[in-house]
């Protein structure tokens, strides 16, 4: 019975301590009880062969071990959380994704762009791996919570239907107000643009005489310009055309693509350079008080245009995400004039 | 994989839920009379009801834990065996089970 000994004791190792002999005892004496039965068939004691079958039967010392443990819960995160942990990752992934394609889309300009591009796949794996197991952790010490308190029987007592939300219709048509409000919006916005080399005040106030705009902006003033007019282009068209839904989510799309890329000339020239002189002192002006003031203003740009750009990579991805749901719908619209409905 | 071995596993995997379900009903009758492990699994496979090792000797300490069998531990045949019986409140569940089964069982045949 060598064979029946080792088998109890690869169990015991697995099984909780405080069970371990009693299980043992009762394990080894079904299955003894089996093997005598067994030999008392044959009329001769068994072979190693045949204890080994039988051992085989009862299963590997793991799973039988797994099967005596009476824990309530094995498992890290339950199958009433795991839907929204799933969806929660599978987003982070995306924007992850979405954020290092536009990364390497911009480093292909750079002077190494495979070894830019394989730092910036490291990268994504270096902030990907930490993300994972604090959203894990998140969602496993939620499901903890809920199970302990109870919180999904008590979320079920007090649910109402009625405070489901409305089925959203997509729109059939970009709303005449929306279309009016970006035309006078944009309008506004050109002639402001087109004022503001002529009038400083327009953008520094008071403080227009002594301050001034750094030559680096006048290289981004005609992109500016033009995408302003890429935007009230678009209201006028949709004033005409309000049927063609995706026309304003694909020029927010283009016009945000298009910003980021100028952010990221003037933030990778301010990188360079190591100085953010957005802002000068006008040459009729002097003295510290207004070197202060052009530092502190351009401190605060450096700091706005870093994250204006961070945004617009999060938003950019969206936005793409919108803009094939846009299209898509378009599509379908076209194919069938008449509004799906839910049976 | 074939078209016939995917059903063959369906099915296969449908049978075992369904009997799972009978199979806490099964030993609770079968331990009415006192019974230790290995003899218990014999008597249920002889009445049709077989079920592995595995699943049967935790499932005997769980109905234990849940206060539906008592287990004692006594000799016999010169070893020292731990038989199972019902408990006061198993057979109050038992017999409840019983009538559920007895109502699913009749609900079925009505539909078939």
């Amino acid at each position: 019975m060598e064979l029946l000994e080792r088998y109890l004791r690869a169990v015991k190792f697995f099984l909780p301590r405080r069970q371990q002999d009693d299980i043992l005892r009762e394990l080894s004496e079904n299955i003894l009880s089996q093997m005598e039965d067994q030999a008392a068939e044959l009329g001769r004691p068994l072979n190693e062969n045949e204890q080994a079958a039988i051992l085989k039967q009862h299963g590997h010392p793991f799973v039988v071990a797994s099967r005596f443990r009476n824990t309530p819960v094995q498992y890290l995160i339950g199958p009433v959380v795991f839907p929204f942990y799933w969806f929660v990752l599978k987003i982070l992934f995306w924007i992850g994704v979405g954020v290092c394609a536009l990364n390497s889309i911009a480093l292909l300009s750079s002077g190494e762009p495979v070894r830019q591009l394989l730092y910036g796949l490291l990268g994504f794996t270096h902030v990907a791996l930490p993300v994972f197991g604090w959203v894990t952790f998140v969602f496993a010490a939620h499901d903890f919570f809920q199970a302990k308190f109870h919180l999904v029987d008590k979320l079920n007592q007090r649910w109402d239907p009625r405070s489901l939300p409305a089925i959203a219709t997509p729109p059939q048509k970009v709303r005449r107000s929306e279309s009016i409000f970006g035309l006078i919006g944009g309008t506004v916005y050109i002639a402001w643009l087109l004022a503001v080399p002529y009038h400083p005040y327009l953008i520094f106030g008071p403080a227009a005489s002594a301050l001034r705009l750094a030559p680096e902006w006048h290289r981004f003033y005609l992109p500016v310009v033009v995408l302003a007019i890429a935007g009230l282009a678009q209201a006028v068209i949709n004033l005409v055309r309000p049927e063609w839904t995706w026309l304003p989510p694909v020029t927010r799309l283009v016009s945000n693509v298009a910003v980021l890329v100028i952010l990221r000339s003037i933030l990778r020239s301010v990188l360079k350079a190591n100085s953010y002189d957005f802002v000068l002192v006008a040459d009729s002006a002097g003295g510290a008080r207004y070197e202060t003031v052009a530092h502190i203003a351009n401190i605060a740009i450096v700091c706005t245009l870093a994250s204006v750009a961070l945004g617009l990579s999060i938003a950019v991805i969206i936005q793409a995400l919108q803009c094939l749901k846009e299209i898509w719908q378009w599509i379908r619209r076209r194919g069938n004039p008449l509004p799906s409905r839910v049976s | 994989m074939t078209s016939s071995t995917s059903n063959h596993d369906l099915f296969e995997n449908l049978r075992l839920e369904l009997r799972r379900g009978s199979l806490v009903l099964a030993v609770l009758a079968a331990l009415r009379k006192e019974q230790y492990g290995y003899t218990l699994r014999k008597t249920l496979g002889e009445q049709g009801m077989a079920i592995d090792e595995g699943t049967l000797y935790p499932l005997l300490r769980r109905l234990e834990s849940q206060g539906l069998l008592i287990s004692e531990w006594r000799e016999e045949e010169k070893r020292n065996k731990r038989f199972y019986r019902l408990s006061t409140e198993g057979k109050v569940i038992l017999k409840q089970l019983l009538a559920e089964w007895q109502s699913i069982n009749s609900s079925l045949n009505g539909m078939l």
